[in-house]
């Protein structure tokens, strides 16, 4: 009985000892949902976190804020001297980098939301053209949620849409990963909105160059397993086809000739006729043979102008130097990166239009 | 000396032993141990680490069945009383040392992920006393912590796997053995250790009825373990790139952060907090070893012996820093040549010993 | 009637001879009765009794009549139309009986040796629905406050000699009729002679229910887990009898109490037999999860409110945090003010007269609440989360374990306001533990450990009765099988009807 009485007292004096563990109280802290990253000067970064205000029986409005100074966390602390709750992190949606520091590398700023381990890795994130600052404070959303507005709006077109799939930790794959190169979306503000505009692409952690929306079908071909998505095709004479794909399968074959790479890639996409203009007046059937054909030339000649324009700005975000690592046991990463400009790709697409709606 | 039937347990419960006794902390961080020189071969050391430990097993019941009793029961076989107490002494620190290790593991994880600023001695008092209740409650309740702890939360956790496999990468691991043998051979190295813990059977062998019909469970328990590391290897080769993976500390927590649910994200809050039952059946699997040992050699109460090892524990993770590291590099060292080279050797031994004796009569 | 006053006949006897002792002890108290029975000293008949306890119509049209002529005791005995007579010179038995409603008759006021006769007025109500343990199907029979009544509705569903009972006298003062009742050839021996054992080391004044032995003779009594099921089911208890448990009904109490349980007996209710076993199957799980939903639920909401905001969903945020924004408490305080407001609601439901109860327990909640968020002291959210947690508490079909549920959520509580989820996750491991250490009769608590093959077939889950065939091991039961049909399928092959 000494015994129990003498463990229960110890009991409560080691739970009452504890009270001093910080509390993060939903509603006596305000969670940054949204950070932004611009070039100031030249040594100076202005950053900008968003956070939500909560009231009672009311929508929630947003506080953008903004400071300037060297590193991320010191930004925070500027920050924190004038918000009501302490600011925290772990609720972060969207971090947001501007063109400009894009072009000077990310990776200081990445490397804090990868260290923090209260900061989850489907964080979106995306490039903006022009100015983060400047897309968080638009008047618009000062009473809607403008992180999760652009979280939804990236992840949605990820889904549904043509844009590949990115978050923190694609990019943090593809940026460790030897023989490849991260890419994330090109947001900006258009006309009072935000709009995704093409594809930045990286080369380490530097803004390089970025492909345009039209290019967004073949290139999440290429990259997603399973991709979804809308294209419009005018094909020789005119004729208008507009393809939804079902599914999509990217296979990338690597032969050694001459002791140097050559990529094979197969596409095979099984698709679904949306729309179809053709060029002559009168309506006819639709000759899947013809058209698939002329569907697949497209495909492959416009992979092609994109895999050269990534070879002349010696970007990898397709990640052949992986592809060729993981065939070739003698990889050098140095002699790659020489050798991959004048790498020789060649696509083969295999376009099947397998529904074609309800009409033929 | 077997124990009384009414405190050993059906065979078929040593498979859950076995895997509790192997699946702690190791398991949330070994994947980078074992990369840092086989990279994405590794996985092939650990399976070879597991056939490893499949033969000990074979060991560890040959000799233990010629003995028919526990570790000390050899040692005093074989050295007679007083020698063979004070090898047995080791043993059981390396138990206590073990579990040792294991909690300042899961503090470690804790304060890291959870509660920054939380003091280790509240934690390893909080940890260890519900051990001490459970072991308290005889080997029944340990074993009933092992199962428990496997159906209720290893199961779920496993479940968890499904969710990264759709952003795998499995091209990540070809070529497959692109790494030299040497560097396959360190990669079983780190892997032995992670999968130790089958040692405990030293122990607890005449707590099971029956004990010879066990031995398929132990072995059934090493696959499992050993797939559920291969598995666990696999699906975090896939998911990190190699240099992404060699920044990461404990790649199976950084895993579960991509899963998200519509009423729940960021499972690996959740995750620590249910591993806290494996941690605690495992320390109290190899405390109640520990105590167990130290009674029977120095012939006090299981229960003051109990109380002191974890005393010294809590005392020992209040003092944070080198130790840890120290700790963890000769634990490692003593599991290899104490279970590795040591054991066999005492199965020789007892063998040579028996037939000399059968010659004899 | 021709009957003299008590005290005079006391009187006139205590004057001549000593009285036995027993009439000495109990003509204290002004209820009892002794009497001459004729104004003729030839006829001495005296009867002594508890004007309270006995009926007097059986007295006076059975009993009386016979009084008339002068005849021996013996004779006495075989002519009067009652039950119960007894010729007894054991000045004990003849208290004990008396206490009990019998009466005496002697020769002589001095005699010694007397015939009792049981003329005890049993007044009891009649066998009804089970208040407390209500179903929609299967049979509507409660037990009572009686002994012999219980036993008897016992005996019809199970009219075979295997039907043992021992009957026992419990409590220095109450004197409580206490009954074992077993199957002979099912149950184990060992638990048989435990349970005896156990209720006749009994030292205790008084025994008014069942429950003072259950919590008397249970293996731990500081756990906050029933170790027995007390139950006012007719079926439950001739069920469990069937598969070799052990039932203790005491005299007075409509409660029967079943030993040894297991953990997820009390998730078992009488009515999954009448539904098909997939159905059943369902409820059970139901009631399993209701059991982790009224416990964790609020320690859950404090937990991640206090410490684990990261778990959040985003869409989820504005709900939850808009809907706490005015609160000025933290969440423990909060969730611990509530839970304790809805458990002071539900007491008083309980204590409150039926009818003001029934109105008071409806309009508290809803009114309280309502005003209590409005006010802004709590936040909505845990309003339905809290009401849904007290809510799923009864679905258990035991009601002592409805209540240990109501109350361990409060330490898990506290455990999560100091920890968070780490505090939900110890409380949850230390009732594993618990439970693992706990044991009903020498018998594992925790069904789940060790595993049996049997706990499948109607333990966690209810199969269909064809796959129902053994009795639950852990019992250690003498007969192994339910059904006879072994190891066959019961019913027609299917073949396709061919």
């Amino acid at each position: 009985m000494m015994n129990r009485s003498a463990f229960c007292l110890f009991l409560i004096l080691l739970l009452s000892g504890c009270s001093f563990l910080p509390t993060n109280i939903v509603n006596e802290i305000d969670m940054a949902q949204g950070v932004g990253y611009d070039l100031s000067d030249k040594t100076n970064i202005k950053g900008t976190i968003v956070f939500p205000i909560f009231k009672k029986d009311k929508t929630s409005t947003t506080e953008v804020r903004a400071a300037i100074g060297k590193s991320s966390k010191e930004i925070r602390s500027i920050l924190n001297n004038e918000t009501r709750y302490p600011l925290v992190s772990g609720q972060l949606r969207v971090a947001l980098y501007g063109k400009n520091l894009a072009k000077k590398g990310i990776n200081d700023f990445v490397d804090t939301l990868h260290r923090d381990p209260s900061i989850g890795s489907i964080v979106q994130m995306a490039i903006v053209d022009g100015n983060a600052n400047e897309l968080y404070k638009m008047k618009k959303y000062k009473n809607d949620n403008v992180s999760v507005h652009i979280q939804e709006l990236l992840e949605q077109n990820m889904k549904m849409g043509l844009l590949p799939e990115t978050n923190l930790q694609s990019f943090l794959f593809q940026f460790f990963q030897i023989g490849q190169d991260p890419y994330l979306p090109l947001i900006k503000k258009e006309a009072e909105n935000i709009r995704i505009t093409g594809l930045a692409i990286f080369k380490d952690d530097r803004y390089v160059t970025s492909i345009p929306m039209k290019d967004f079908f073949i290139f999440k071909a290429l990259v997603d397993k399973n991709s979804l998505g809308l294209r419009q095709f005018i094909l020789a004479n005119r004729d208008k086809v507009v393809l939804e794909t079902i599914n999509s399968n990217a296979k990338y074959k690597v032969n050694i000739v001459h002791g140097r790479p050559e990529f094979t890639i197969n596409l095979k996409l099984k698709t679904k006729l949306q729309e179809f203009a053709a060029s002559e007046k009168e309506r006819q059937a639709f000759d899947k043979k013809k058209y698939q054909k002329q569907v697949e030339q497209v495909l492959e000649k416009s992979a092609l102008s994109m895999v050269s324009q990534f070879q002349k700005h010696r970007v990898d975000p397709l990640g052949l130097g992986a592809k060729y690592k993981e065939h070739f046991r003698g990889f050098n990463e140095k002699q790659w990166n020489e050798d991959y400009p004048n790498v020789k790709v060649h696509v083969n697409a295999d376009v099947e239009i397998v529904q074609t709606g309800s009409i033929d | 000396m077997q124990a009384n039937i009414r405190h050993q347990v059906s065979p078929y419960l040593v498979f859950f032993l076995i895997y509790n006794s192997q699946v702690g902390v190791g398991i949330l961080s070994f994947q980078r141990t074992i990369a840092q020189k086989a990279g994405y071969d590794a996985w092939i050391g650990v399976l070879a680490a597991g056939c490893l430990v499949q033969a000990f097993i074979w060991v560890l019941y040959k000799l233990l069945g010629k003995a028919n009793g526990d570790i000390i029961d050899v040692h005093t076989t074989i050295f007679g009383n007083g020698l063979g107490k004070f090898l047995s002494l080791f043993i059981m620190i390396y138990y206590w040392l073990a579990s040792l290790s294991v909690l300042i593991g899961f503090i470690e994880i804790i304060q890291v992920w959870m509660f920054p600023t939380m003091p280790s001695w509240i934690l390893s008092m909080i940890i260890l006393l519900s051990v001490y209740y459970c072991v308290s409650g005889g080997f029944r309740a340990v074993v009933g912590m092992s199962f428990l702890s496997f159906i209720f939360p290893q199961i779920l956790l496993i479940a968890l796997f499904i969710f990264p496999l759709k952003i795998a990468h499995f091209s990540n691991l070809l070529p497959i053995m692109n790494h030299s043998f040497m560097d396959l051979i360190d990669s079983i190295k780190s892997s032995l250790y992670t999968i130790a813990g089958t040692e405990a059977l030293l122990m607890y062998y005449p707590f099971i009825r029956d004990a010879k019909a066990s031995k398929k469970f132990a072995h059934l328990g090493v696959l499992f373990t050993t797939l559920l590391y291969t598995i666990s290897a696999i699906v975090s080769f896939t998911f990190f790139s190699e240099k992404q993976l060699k920044t990461t500390i404990w790649p199976e927590l950084s895993l579960t952060k991509t899963i998200t649910l519509s009423f729940l994200e960021r499972f690996e809050y959740l995750y620590i907090s249910m591993y806290l039952i494996i941690i605690s059946s495992l320390i109290a699997l190899f405390l109640w070893c520990s105590s167990r040992g130290l009674k029977i050699i120095f012939n006090r109460k299981q229960k003051h012996t109990l109380i002191l090892l974890c005393l010294l524990s809590v005392i020992i993770c209040h003092f944070d820093g080198s130790f840890k590291e120290m700790l963890n590099k000769y634990i490692i060292q003593m599991n290899l040549w104490v279970f590795y080279c040591y054991i066999p050797l005492l199965l020789l031994v007892l063998t040579f010993l028996k037939r000399s004796k059968q010659n004899d009569e | 009637m021709n009957l003299k006053n008590s005290d005079k006949g006391k009187g006139e006897g205590s004057n001549r001879r000593t009285d036995p002792i027993w009439l000495e002890r109990l003509s204290q108290s002004n209820d009892f009765v002794h009497e001459h029975t004729s104004f003729r000293e030839d006829e001495p008949f005296w009867i002594s009794y508890y004007r309270t306890l006995i009926s007097s119509d059986i007295l006076h049209k059975d009993v009386l009549p016979y009084l008339q002529e002068q005849i021996p005791l013996a004779e006495l005995k075989s002519r009067i139309p009652v039950q119960e007579i007894i010729l007894s010179k054991d000045t004990n038995e003849i208290i004990q009986n008396i206490l009990n409603g019998h009466m005496a008759i002697q020769k002589h006021q001095s005699d010694v040796e007397c015939l009792l006769i049981n003329i005890a007025n049993s007044k009891f109500r009649d066998v009804g629905v089970p208040n407390m343990e209500s179903s929609a199907l299967g049979p509507q029979v409660g037990f009572i406050e009686e002994l012999d009544t219980n036993i008897n509705l016992v005996r019809k569903r199970l009219p075979v000699p295997e039907l043992h009972v021992k009957e026992m006298k419990v409590g220095e003062l109450s004197k409580t009729k206490v009954a074992v009742l077993y199957m002979d050839g099912i149950a184990d021996p060992e638990n048989i002679n435990t349970v005896i054992q156990r209720i006749e080391d009994i030292q205790y004044d008084h025994i008014q229910d069942s429950s003072y032995i259950a919590s008397m003779i249970e293996d731990n009594s500081n756990s906050l887990f029933p170790q027995s099921i007390s139950t006012e089911r007719v079926d439950r208890v001739a069920a469990g009898l069937t598969e070799g448990k052990i039932i203790i009904v005491a005299d007075g109490s409509p409660n029967l109490v079943i030993l040894p349980v297991t953990l997820m007996e009390s998730f078992i209710a009488m009515e999954d037999y009448s539904y098909s076993w997939i159905i059943s199957n369902f409820f059970r799980l139901l009631r399993l999860a209701a059991m982790f939903i009224s416990t964790m639920i609020s320690p859950l909401y404090v937990a991640i409110m206090t410490y684990h905001y990261e778990l959040i969903p985003a869409r989820l945020l504005e709900t939850l945090v808009g809907s706490r924004a005015a609160v000025p408490f933290p969440p423990f305080l909060e969730a611990l003010f509530l839970e304790l407001m809805i458990e002071m609601v539900k007491e008083a439901g309980i204590r409150l007269p039926l009818k003001i109860g029934q109105s008071l327990g409806v309009v508290g909640g809803i009114v309280i609440g309502q005003a209590v968020v409005e006010a802004g002291l709590t936040s909505n959210v845990l309003l339905i989360l809290v009401g849904l947690g007290s809510l799923a508490s009864y679905t258990s079909p035991v009601y002592k374990f409805s209540n240990t549920i109501r109350f361990i959520k409060f330490p898990v509580i506290f455990l999560a306001q100091w920890f968070g989820l780490l505090g939900v996750f110890l409380a949850f491991q230390l009732t594993l533990i618990h439970l693992l250490r706990l044991t009903s009769l020498g018998r594992p608590y925790l069904s789940q450990y060790p595993i049996r093959n049997t706990s499948f077939q109607d333990l966690w889950l209810r199969l269909p009765f064809s796959m129902q065939k053994e009795n639950p091991t852990t019992l250690r039961p003498q007969k192994k099988w339910k059904s006879t049909g072994k190891g066959k399928k019961m019913g027609p092959a299917n073949d396709f009807y061919e």
